[in-house]
């Protein structure tokens, strides 16, 4: 059983439309990963700039992972959302970045997504807010054919993560 | 997923309704699970995508700052809770970034572990071990191997068909009669030598027949059979006239016919002499003798059965390799069936093979030494054939059992049994033997073939990688391969640089349960849940250095808390983990330096005593000088009393370790009706610690003096917590016996007393909520109301505790902290300034945690919302929360301990705690309800240096202000001036923003002033430049209100109290009231409810009065806290009603339960008279 520690900030949000962003965090691992110590999931505060067009929220990782095998590498899944001046949260994008298999200090930056409607869906969104979800949340991790899903970029987030690894050596995994 | 109707705020008619959306972030809910999957093939876009109208996210802004800001673009109407400030729509940008940046990391170094290794691997195999003579052979043995010996080389002979091949040479080449002679010389000689060998092979049988009828056993299986065979004589001629004529055809017709008549003459008189030609086989069917009564042989028995066989092989002598011990058998044949495989580094000549006997009289001995040559490397093993080779032994050896031994000739040895068995050679009798064995070089070719149906740990090391090399080599010469291995030529053919191992297994390193069992993951994911075992500690990388115990423990509690929901164990496992958890930190303190404090590593009590002896001797001195009247008689001598001296050397052997408690007076001591207007009580105290007992005088009136000194020994090996009991008696002495009736206690925990101070004052009387003993009688109302008139009962004590012992104190400046080491130095530089200006007063700033960390004071004094006692209340009291947290139980713990403080959430965990803890809970409390409360640590009556809570309240008016102390122990209120108030004195007073060392001069309450805001008066611990650490989170507790608790224990207590009650009347029979016992359990639920709103018990005493009216003789209602049924049965046999005679008893119970098992418990017992 390797050992994998994640540790690290999910520093800010670039290049969004608007501010008052917050985001939802989920760690996605395959079937014989184990999370040890910290939590899996967890959401950011809203933040926002008066100044610059970034998002800091600083939000700490700390995990601490055991795995019997390579495969299911840890992903980190994200969402993040819009809170406007109702109080209600639009979803901004989806994104999913990898954790790296290399030890040492990385920078993520995980480009975010969202589903494009057609004119009548954009035009409620202008007005309404809202806008389309993906109903099964499990198609972002899935390598399915997704040609059908129209979709627009959205921003940035990034992440600093540092990683050490445990026992890998032993298990004839070199890096 | 939560979902409800929401009314959105007023201010926006776009929307109206909205449902409202309960984002629940609990880790144990399914997060990104949403709806139920039906179809996972999407044929339109609409199945991938949805519109949603945007959410309201319920936001917990419990712990965290927030402020209200209005919104600009709705600046009347809507108000936004967030903590942002607003900007105005950014301008969208494509953000042009790596998308990651790498750090390349170090290169490890390879590994290179193999298991296998390629060539000089030679292959040995020992098969069997097979002794002809041993020294443990027996007679019978002895002529048995003689035997297998010539019918060996009987068997020989016969095999070679020498007299067949005489007789086809004849055949061939016969010319003259000169051949016929030879060949009839030849053969003569040939069956002569055969018969002889028969002969001897016979001899020796018939001597082994003789000697197992004689010895009447046999221990060998060998047998002769010779089969009868009857000769056909006419059969014989015809085939010798056959070769006769065959012989003779030559010859002319005459002379054939003469010579015919003539050998059918002579063949006739030599046939009729002949016998047939003697067979014989060996069998090995002759059955030993198991139970032999011959004692010699047993012995030899014994010693063959204990006698064990191994072998060695050296090469190049060191030793390779042994084989297992085997046991010698009866028939002297070894089973050893041994495959070795030994790796050679060097080319040696021969291999040693060593055998070796060990027995169990005699260590081992080594037989002999036999050299095995190695073959040539084209020799493999697969190819060679079984090879014997013999060995032999020339020691002496004679035993004294049946054994034959060794060294001894052959033919001496027959001669001296008298067998008629001649030994041609003089060979004499040593142990010698064979073995079989195979050698041969291991041949890899072989192994090739095998290898894809060997699994694949053979071609891996322990971590699963493998030699690619090796794998090369054998995958090369292996044409037929299986389609699953055909990955593993997939990958040799990627010709990578210098990776030479890689995974045959690819999935996984490992099995799942491998990371769920693993110990160190374990204990590392119950401290992330932290849990209190694991909270904090350290948690070592090597999994041989967690110690185990610690994961028991948490199962064992874990298991505790599911099965039982008995709140009385709930409490004792609370309990122990207190204690276990004290003792951790008492370990992680005893560990650390200077842990002694100054006064108990130096005793400078003596000190004071030397100025005393100085200023006497100065005196004396000069009284020399003074004049003196003169003694004109002398006095004269006292007489010692001869146990005087005894008397001393016991106290002064005890004088070490004692408590000395000087009894006073005693005050209000209630009355009861002796006579016809008369009141009077006679009352006596019983001291008792640890099971030591000590009463003093009995005195009459309400005011008694007994003025004595009572002295309890204290032994130092216990831990010292114990209290120490003062029970006040009344006694009542009638014409034919005394009984003493239970008016109250008094309890003081003896770490009080260890401070060294002396404790005096007016010590208060614990009594029952109510007692009808002493309106005896007296039925009418004026008397009755009395009752409540009477004041508490006081009795004044000097305590003192002699002892020396060390006390331990906790070194707060090595210990870990969890505030900043600026804030740290800071605090203990207070606490130490304060002690030295002002020795007498003990002062926390720091103080330890449930983990062993140090924490400021000010930490655990915030707010924290108290829990809801009853449904009906929607306020809760200030009194309701005293009487809450005075029901928790209490833990007698040392001294030592008084530094350890729990949170309070850990108290109401843990639900038992010391005093201070419960101040802290209380302080807690009432900070919540918006009550100005200060944590008092000053010096009281009877709990020592100790913590109070102390309450300003303000009057309506503003004009004056009222300080109160809670007493958590005993649930009282007093103004700080009441002369009564148990507190001594002030040391310092704290609440969540500061800490308050008191520097007036005096430290009597009374006198005290509370501006903290003065320097002068009070000292604060924090200032501006040094901010209060404060704890940032408080989550409201939301606990279990479990009602049907109390009913259980109600009859758990009731029926152990009946038993108990009925057992103490061992002599009288018991009968309990229960018409009356159920009413007065109603009005006991009155006293409850009165308690809890601090009303008046008026009217529930009149309800007991009517109900029980003129029955009633005696009766207490007793109120205390639930900690374990035993103590409740023991508080009441101290009553001593069971002594009564009377007729009827009354024994109510009524348990109220408050939410996190916290228990109220009211106990009623009476004794009825007839009337």
């Amino acid at each position: 059983m390797a050992e994998v520690h994640i540790i690290g900030e999910i520093k800010e949000a670039k290049a969004f439309s608007k501010q008052e962003l917050f985001c939802k965090w989920y760690l996605h691992i395959g079937n014989n990963w184990r999370v040890i110590e910290g939590k899996r999931e967890g959401d950011t505060q809203v933040a926002s700039s008066p100044f610059i067009d970034t998002c800091h929220w600083s939000y700490p990782i700390d995990l601490h992972l055991a795995t019997s095998g390579i495969q299911g590498w840890p992903k980190i899944y994200l969402e993040v959302y819009h809170l406007d001046w109702l109080g209600r949260a639009h979803l901004f994008g989806y994104g999913l970045v990898t954790i790296p298999t290399s030890p040492g200090r990385h920078t993520l930056d995980c480009y975010t997504w969202r589903p494009l409607g057609t004119l009548r869906d954009r035009i409620f969104q202008f007005f309404l807010g809202g806008g389309l979800q993906i109903k099964y949340p499990d198609l972002i991790f899935s390598p399915e054919n997704r040609y059908r899903l129209s979709t627009e970029a959205m921003g940035v987030v990034t992440l600093e993560l540092e990683l050490i690894l445990r026992n890998f050596n032993n298990y004839g995994v070199e890096y | 997923m939560l979902e409800r109707e929401r009314r959105l705020p007023s201010g926006n008619p776009t929307v109206g309704k909205i449902l409202f959306f309960e984002q629940s972030l609990n880790p144990d809910s399914d997060f990104f699970k949403f709806e139920d999957k039906e179809d996972s093939n999407f044929n339109e876009i609409e199945d991938l995508v949805q519109y949603k109208s945007p959410k309201y996210f319920q936001r917990n802004y419990d712990n965290l700052t927030v402020y209200k800001r209005e919104h600009p673009f709705n600046a009347s109407k809507n108000t936004i809770e967030t903590g942002v400030i607003h900007s105005s729509r950014p301008i969208l940008k494509i953000y042009d970034g790596d998308c990651t940046q790498y750090y390349p990391p170090n290169k490890q170094e390879h590994f290179k572990e193999v298991v296998i290794t390629k060539n000089k691997l030679l292959k040995c195999s020992l098969s069997s071990l097979e002794f002809e003579h041993h020294n443990l052979f027996s007679m019978e043995h002895v002529l048995q191997r003689k035997l297998l010996n010539s019918f060996e080389s009987y068997q020989k002979r016969i095999k070679d068909e020498k007299m067949i091949k005489l007789l086809e040479e004849f055949q061939e080449n016969v010319k003259s009669i000169k051949d016929v002679r030879k060949l009839r010389k030849n053969w003569m000689q040939e069956s002569k030598v055969q018969r002889k060998e028969l002969k001897k092979l016979l001899d020796t049988w018939k001597v082994l027949k003789e000697l197992r009828i004689t010895q009447k056993y046999s221990s060998t299986q060998v047998k002769v059979i010779v089969p009868q065979e009857n000769l056909d004589i006419i059969k014989e001629m015809d085939i010798f006239e056959e070769i006769l004529v065959k012989l003779i055809k030559t010859r002319t017709k005459e002379e054939n016919d003469t010579i015919s008549e003539r050998a059918k003459n002579e063949l006739e008189k030599y046939l009729k002499n002949l016998k047939p030609k003697l067979r014989c086989h060996l069998a090995k069917t002759n059955e030993t003798t198991t139970d032999v009564e011959d004692e010699l042989e047993i012995e030899r028995r014994k010693e063959v059965f204990s006698t064990k066989i191994y072998m060695k092989i050296f090469c190049d002598g060191i030793q390779v390799c042994r084989t297992k011990p085997v046991r010698l058998t009866d028939d002297f044949i070894l089973d050893i069936n041994e495959l070795f495989l030994i790796q050679l580094t060097t080319d040696p000549e021969y291999l040693n093979l060593e055998i070796y006997e060990e027995t169990n009289r005699s260590s081992k001995k080594k037989i002999c030494n036999i050299e095995l040559k190695i073959p040539q490397s084209e020799v493999f093993y697969d190819e060679t054939e079984e090879k014997e080779v013999f060995f032999s032994e020339n020691t002496l050896k004679i035993h004294k059992h049946s054994a034959v031994g060794s060294g001894i000739s052959l033919n001496e040895f027959f001669k001296k049994m008298n067998f008629d068995l001649i030994e041609t050679r003089s060979n004499k009798l040593y142990t010698t033997g064979k073995v079989v064995f195979r050698l041969g070089w291991q041949n890899l070719q072989i192994e090739k073939k095998d290898l894809p149906n060997r699994s694949r740990f053979d071609i891996e090391n322990k971590w699963g990688t493998v030699d690619k090399d090796l794998l090369h080599r054998l995958l090369n010469n292996n044409e037929e391969m299986n389609l699953e291995d055909a990955w593993i030529v997939d990958y040799l053919n990627l010709e990578t640089d210098d990776d030479d191992y890689f995974r045959i297994n690819k999935s996984s390193f490992s099995g799942e349960d491998v990371i769920e069992n693993n110990l160190r993951f374990q204990c590392l994911k119950l401290r992330d849940q932290h849990e209190i075992e694991f909270d904090g500690s350290e948690i070592s990388n090597k999994v041989r250095q967690i110690p185990v115990a610690q994961l028991k423990n948490f199962k064992i509690r874990k298991s505790v808390k599911t099965e039982t929901e008995d709140v009385d164990e709930f409490i004792q496992t609370g309990k122990r983990r207190l204690m276990q958890l004290y003792t951790n930190i008492f370990l992680i303190c005893k560990g650390l330096r200077y842990n002694m404090s100054y006064q108990s590593v130096v005793d400078e009590r003596w000190l004071s005593y030397f100025g005393q002896v100085l200023k006497i001797s100065v005196r004396n001195f000069i009284n020399q000088f003074r004049w003196r009247p003169k003694l004109y008689k002398p006095l004269p001598n006292l007489v010692k009393s001869p146990f005087h001296a005894q008397s001393t050397i016991e106290t002064s052997h005890q004088k070490q370790h004692k408590i000395q408690i000087k009894i006073m007076n005693g005050k209000n001591i209630p009355e009861r009706k002796l006579e016809e207007n008369k009141l009077g009580v006679n009352a006596f105290l019983e001291v008792s610690y640890d099971g030591v007992f000590s009463q003093t005088s009995v005195q009459s009136g309400p005011n008694p003096i007994w003025n004595e000194l009572v002295e309890l020994p204290v032994k130092v090996s216990e831990y010292l917590n114990k209290p120490i009991t003062l029970d006040l008696f009344d006694r009542i002495q009638d014409s034919d016996n005394t009984r003493n009736y239970w008016i109250g206690e008094i309890k003081i925990p003896l770490p009080a007393l260890c401070t060294g101070f002396n404790m005096c004052g007016l010590f208060k009387v614990r009594k029952p909520e109510v007692s009808f003993r002493h309106l005896l009688q007296d039925t009418s109302n004026s008397k009755f109301l009395r009752h409540n008139e009477l004041t508490d009962t006081y009795i004044y004590l000097e305590l003192r505790l002699i002892s020396n012992i060390p006390s331990l104190e906790p070194n707060m400046g090595e210990l870990p902290t969890n505030e900043i080491p600026q804030v740290k130095v800071h605090i203990l530089n207070w606490e130490k300034e304060y002690s030295t200006s002002f020795p007498n007063k003990n002062v926390y700033g720091l103080v330890i945690d449930s983990i062993g960390k140090t924490n400021c004071v000010t930490r655990y004094l915030r707010p924290l919302e108290p829990l809801r006692l009853d449904d009906e209340d929607s306020n809760v009291t200030m009194e309701q929360c005293l009487k809450y947290v005075s029901l928790i139980p209490f833990i007698d713990c040392g001294q030592f301990y008084k530094k350890i403080w729990l949170r309070s959430e850990e108290l109401l965990k843990h639900m038992i705690g010391s005093i201070t803890d419960h101040c802290v809970t209380l302080v807690c409390f009432l900070l919540a309800l918006k009550i100005n409360a200060y944590l008092l640590m000053g010096y009281g009556i009877p709990h020592g240096s100790t913590c109070y809570v102390l309450v300003v309240e303000h009057s309506k008016n503003g004009q004056q202000t009222d300080y109160f102390i809670l007493d958590v122990c005993y649930n009282e209120k007093f103004k700080l001036t009441d002369p009564l108030c148990p507190l001594q004195s002030i040391y310092c007073i704290a609440n969540g923003d500061n800490v308050w060392g008191n520097v007036q001069r005096f430290t009597n309450p009374a006198s005290l002033r509370f501006d903290v805001t003065k320097r002068g008066e009070w000292w604060p611990l924090f200032n501006d430049t040094v901010p209060t650490p404060k704890n940032l989170l408080n989550n409201p507790l939301n606990f279990i209100f479990i009602q049907n608790r109390s009913e259980k224990i109600e009859k758990e207590l009731e029926r152990m109290l009946k038993r108990k009650f009925c057992k103490w009347r061992m002599l009288e029979t018991t009968s309990f009231n229960h018409r009356l016992s159920d009413l007065c359990k109603n009005v006991l639920k009155l006293f409850e409810t009165n308690s809890m709103h601090g009303k008046n018990n008026e009217d529930a005493l009149l309800e007991i009065h009517k109900t029980t009216s003129k029955h009633l003789e005696i009766g207490i209602i007793l109120n205390t806290s639930f900690e374990s049924v035993t103590s409740i049965v023991k508080k009441i046999k101290r009553l001593n009603i069971h002594e009564e005679n009377a007729n009827e008893f009354i024994l109510s119970v009524f348990v109220q339960s408050y939410p996190l098992h916290v228990v109220s418990v009211w106990i009623f017992v009476a004794a009825l008279t007839e009337t």
